[in-house]
C-alpha cells in the first residue's frame, strides 16, 4: 500500500464509512481520558522526564548495552540472533520451523512481527499463525491489518464484530461481548496446547539481566511465551533497558500512558528457557535482535528521537487526525503522529511522504508522549527537508510560491485580499478545483468581512489608547 | 561480515562522535508503611476486580480457601504452598483443574501485584478459571522497585506479576474478564504468625536460589570475574571458579546469616562492612570471603 495515497484513502474512508470514525474516537477518546486522569494521580512529569533520560543515555551507547544484553541472554541460555531487516528473520524463524518440525505457531501481538511480514512468511512455510490477542485475533479473521498500537481492532463495533464472528466461529448472531470472547477462549487454547512455537514481541529487553519483559491484559503472551516448545522474541535494537530497577518506571508510566491503569495485569520477566526442577515453560528461548531501518533513524541525530517510543499509543488517542479515521488509510504499520514520524526515519522521507502532513502541528501529542519525544517539532523537520528535497506537489508549490510573492508586496496583497472579499462566493464555487477539493470533506472558506491588518490598526489603537 | 557485524558496525557508525547522555538516577520510591501498603495493595487490586482478603489466622485462610473451592469439583495447586493451605479439592491438571493455588513471591503495593514464580509451574497461573494467591504479609512491598530489587536474579526462568484478572476490551470497548487467563484472581493476604508455615518454604527457597545460580558469570565489586560452579550434594557450600582457574569454596552458612541480618534490617555499604557483619554474627575471626559473599549477595538482588 503507498503511503502516497493516504488522503485518498482516508477521504473515502470518512465518506463511506462513518461508523469507523464513530468508533474510533469513541475507543481513542476513552482510552485519552484514563490516561489523562492515570498521569494525574502519578508523579507522571518526573517520570517522563526520568523515561526520556534513561532512553537518551541508551541509545547514545546503545551499542555497548547490546553487547552487554547478547552476554546475559547467551548466560541465561537464550539463543541470540541479530537481523538487518525481515530476510534475516525469516532465515532465523525458517530454521526453527524446520528444527522443531512446527506446524503451528501461537503469536503474541507484536508491532515488529507486522513490520517483518512474519504471519505471511510462516503461512508460506505451511505454518498455521494464530495472534492470540483479542482484537488481533478479531482482525486477523477479518483480513485486516491492526488500526491502533495497543487497541488493533477498535475500529470495529461490535456488531461488525458479531457478523464476523458468526461467521467465522458459529456464534448466534445477537452473541454478548462474553460469548464472543468465550468462544475466541474455546477456539484459541485449544491451539495454545497444541503449538510448537510462541513468537512474542518485547516491550523491554534489560541489558544489565538479560530480562525480556512482556506487557498486557488478558494472559494471551503468558500463555504463548509459557505453553510452546519453542519461544522466539522478536525485540528491536531499541527496546533495551540498561538496568532491571528502570522497570519501576518504564512498567508503570508505559501501562498509564497506554490504557490509565497502574500496571499491565501480566508482566512476563522472561529469563531464559525452562531449568532444572521446573515443570513447564519452553525448552528453547530465542531472541532476534531486529534493526529494520533503527540505525538509519539512529545515525539522524534529529530523527533519532523517534527511538524512545516505548509503543503505548498515547499519541494516536489525543490526536484529532487519527481520530477520524483509525490507523488504516495510513498505509503504514505505525500510524497517527508516532506513526508519521517513524514513516520517514525508517522509511525516508520520500517513501513517507505525505504522512508527516497529517497533522494540525496542535501538540496534543507531544503533551502526552510518556518519553517525550517532540512529535511536532519532527513533523516540520520532515516538511522541511522534504520542501528542500523538491517532494511538494506543483499545486502545493505554486500556492506556495503565490502567497510568497503576495505577503512581501502589501500592495498586492491588499489586492488579492480585497478581491476575495468583492467575490465572497468564490472561495465556496464547486467550479475551482482546489475548493473542490477542499470542501469535499470540510466546510466552505469564508473571508472575514475585515482583513486583519486593518483589524489590528483598530486593537493597537485601543490597546495604545 | 554477519548481520551482527553489520548491525553492531551501524550502531557505532551512527554514533560516532556523539556525546554520552548521562544516565538518570533511579527515582526513590514514596515510602509506605505496612498498614498504607497493605490498604493501597487492596486499593489497586480490587479496582483492577481481584477480591482481597487480610487473614489474621489459619482458620481465616482456610475459610477463604474454603469459599474458593465451593461449587468446584478439581484443583491444582503450586509447588510452594505450604500443606496447611493446600485445597482439599481432588487435584488435577491445570488444563482441567478450575481452581488454581499459587504462593507469591512478594506484593507489591504501588500497582497491587503478586508476583509469581515459574517453579510453581506456569500452566496452573493461567489456565485455571479462578486463581488464589496467598501472599505473606511480611513478603508485601510498598513499591515496585523495593520489589524489583529483591526478586532479580532468582534463579527461576521467569517471574510473573498478576494485578487482576484476565480482561479485555477489545469488543466494542466493552470489559470482559477470563479472556485468556483466570477470570477471577482472588488474593489472600496472611499476617498470622506463620514461622510453621514459612520456614521449610524459606530455606528451601534461599538453597533453590542458589542452585539456580550454577553457570552465572559475575563480577566482585573489585572487578574480578567468577563463574559459579554450583552448590555441594550435602548443600552446606557454594563452589566458584575464579579467572586465574581457582576454585573456592563459600559456606552457605555465610549466605544465609548475611540474608537474615539484611532483612533484619542492616545495609551494608561494601563488601567489607557486610564481611565485617557476618564475622561478628557467626564469632569469626576475619571477614569470610566478602567479595564473594557480596557478589553472591548482589546477583540475588539483596545488595
Amino acid at each position: 500500500m503507498a503511503l502516497r495515497d493516504y488522503p485518498r484513502r482516508a477521504a473515502e474512508l470518512i465518506e463511506q464509512r462513518p461508523e469507523v470514525r464513530e468508533s474510533v474516537t469513541r475507543a481513542a477518546l476513552h482510552f485519552d481520558r484514563n490516561r489523562a486522569r492515570a498521569y494525574a494521580e502519578a508523579p507522571a512529569e518526573a517520570w517522563r522526564t526520568y523515561a526520556k533520560g534513561v532512553k537518551d543515555h541508551l541509545l547514545s551507547r546503545l551499542a555497548d548495552y547490546l553487547e552487554a544484553a547478547e552476554a546475559r541472554l547467551t548466560e541465561n541460555g537464550v539463543r541470540v540472533h541479530w537481523a538487518e531487516g525481515p530476510e534475516d528473520v525469516h532465515r532465523v524463524l525458517g530454521e526453527i520451523v524446520r528444527a522443531h518440525g512446527v506446524r503451528r505457531a501461537v503469536k503474541a501481538k507484536s508491532m515488529l512481527s507486522e513490520e517483518l511480514g512474519v504471519n505471511a512468511f510462516l503461512e508460506a512455510q505451511g505454518v498455521e499463525v494464530y495472534e492470540t490477542d483479542l482484537g488481533e485475533f478479531i482482525i486477523q479473521l477479518a483480513g485486516e491489518p491492526p488500526s491502533h498500537i495497543v487497541g488493533p481492532a477498535i475500529h470495529k463495533s461490535l456488531a461488525e464484530i458479531r457478523r464476523l464472528f458468526a461467521e467465522r466461529l458459529g456464534t448466534p448472531p445477537d452473541a454478548s461481548p462474553e460469548a464472543l470472547a468465550a468462544a475466541a477462549r474455546a477456539f484459541l487454547r485449544e491451539k495454545f496446547l497444541t503449538a510448537e512455537l510462541g513468537i512474542s514481541g518485547a516491550n523491554f529487553l534489560v541489558a544489565e539481566t538479560g530480562t525480556v519483559v512482556l506487557v498486557e491484559n488478558e494472559g494471551n503472551i503468558r500463555l504463548s511465551t509459557s505453553l510452546p516448545r519453542v519461544h522466539v522474541a522478536l525485540v528491536g535494537i531499541e527496546k533495551l533497558l540498561p538496568r532491571f530497577e528502570d522497570l519501576a518506571v518504564f512498567l508503570q508510566l508505559l501501562a498509564r500512558a497506554a490504557t490509565g491503569q497502574p500496571i499491565g495485569t501480566f508482566v512476563s520477566l522472561i529469563d531464559g528457557p525452562r531449568r532444572e526442577g521446573e515443570t513447564d515453560g519452553p525448552e528453547e528461548v530465542h531472541v532476534v535482535l531486529v534493526d529494520n531501518g533503527r540505525t538509519a533513524a539512529l545515525a539522524d541525530l534529529e530523527a533519532s528521537e523517534v527511538l524512545r517510543c516505548i509503543r503505548c499509543g498515547a499519541c494516536l488517542n489525543a490526536c484529532p487526525v487519527y481520530r477520524q479515521t483509525g490507523g488504516h488509510p495510513f498505509g503504514f504499520v505505525y500510524s497517527g503522529p508516532i506513526g508519521e514520524v517513524l514513516a520517514p526515519a525508517l522509511l525516508g522521507p520520500g517513501e513517507a511522504y505525505p504522512l508527516y502532513h497529517a497533522s494540525t502541528l496542535c501538540g496534543a501529542c507531544a503533551e502526552v508522549c510518556p518519553v517525550k519525544i517532540p512529535i511536532p517539532k519532527l513533523l516540520l523537520t520532515w516538511r522541511h527537508r522534504a520542501a528542500e528535497e523538491g517532494l511538494l506537489l506543483p499545486m502545493e508549490k505554486a500556492m506556495v510560491r503565490a502567497y510568497a510573492e503576495a505577503v512581501v508586496r502589501p500592495r498586492a496583497y491588499r489586492l488579492a485580499s480585497k478581491a476575495m472579499r468583492a467575490f465572497p462566493g468564490a472561495l465556496e464555487s464547486e467550479r475551482l478545483p482546489l475548493v473542490r477539493a477542499w470542501t469535499r470533506l470540510r466546510s466552505g472558506l469564508r473571508p472575514s468581512p475585515r482583513p486583519f491588518h486593518e483589524l489590528w490598526e483598530e486593537i493597537k489603537d485601543e490597546r495604545e489608547g | 561480515m554477519s548481520a551482527r557485524d553489520r548491525v553492531l558496525y551501524r550502531v557505532r557508525r551512527a554514533l560516532t562522535g556523539r556525546p554520552e547522555a548521562a544516565l538518570p538516577a533511579v527515582i526513590a520510591p514514596e515510602e509506605r508503611d505496612p498498614e498504607e501498603a497493605f490498604a493501597l495493595f487492596r486499593t489497586r487490586l480490587e479496582a483492577a476486580g481481584a477480591r482481597v482478603a487480610r487473614l489474621d489466622s489459619l482458620e481465616e485462610a482456610r475459610g477463604f480457601l474454603a469459599e474458593a473451592e465451593s461449587g468446584l469439583q478439581s484443583a491444582w495447586a503450586g509447588a510452594g504452598v505450604p500443606e496447611a493451605l493446600r485445597p482439599r479439592l481432588p487435584l488435577a491438571e491445570p488444563e482441567r483443574a478450575r481452581l488454581g493455588v499459587s504462593l507469591a513471591l512478594a506484593g507489591v503495593a504501588e500497582t497491587g501485584s503478586v508476583v509469581l514464580t515459574a517453579r510453581e509451574g506456569r500452566r496452573g497461573q493461567l489456565l485455571v478459571p479462578r486463581h488464589l494467591v496467598w501472599l505473606f504479609a511480611g513478603d508485601l512491598f510498598g513499591s515496585l522497585l523495593e520489589a524489583l530489587r529483591r526478586l532479580r536474579g532468582g534463579g527461576v526462568s521467569a517471574l510473573a506479576l498478576h494485578s487482576g484478572p484476565s480482561k479485555s476490551a477489545d469488543i466494542g470497548q466493552i470489559m470482559v474478564k477470563g479472556v485468556h487467563g483466570p477470570g477471577e484472581l482472588w488474593v489472600g493476604v496472611l499476617t498470622f504468625d506463620s514461622v510453621g508455615l514459612e520456614a521449610s518454604d524459606r530455606s528451601v527457597n534461599l538453597e533453590e536460589r542458589l542452585k539456580g545460580l550454577t553457570g552465572r558469570v559475575l563480577t566482585t565489586k573489585e572487578n574480578q570475574t567468577l563463574t559459579v560452579v554450583g552448590l555441594s550434594k550435602p548443600g552446606n557450600t557454594l563452589y566458584l571458579a575464579l579467572a586465574n582457574g581457582k576454585k573456592e569454596g563459600l559456606p552457605v552458612k555465610y549466605v544465609k546469616k548475611a540474608v537474615e541480618l539484611i532483612e533484619a534490617g542492616i545495609s551494608p555499604q561494601g563488601p567489607k562492612e557486610l564481611g565485617e557483619a557476618v564475622a561478628k554474627a557467626l564469632g569469626l575471626k576475619g571477614p569470610p570471603k566478602a567479595g564473594y559473599l557480596w557478589a553472591i549477595l548482589h546477583a540475588l538482588g539483596y545488595v
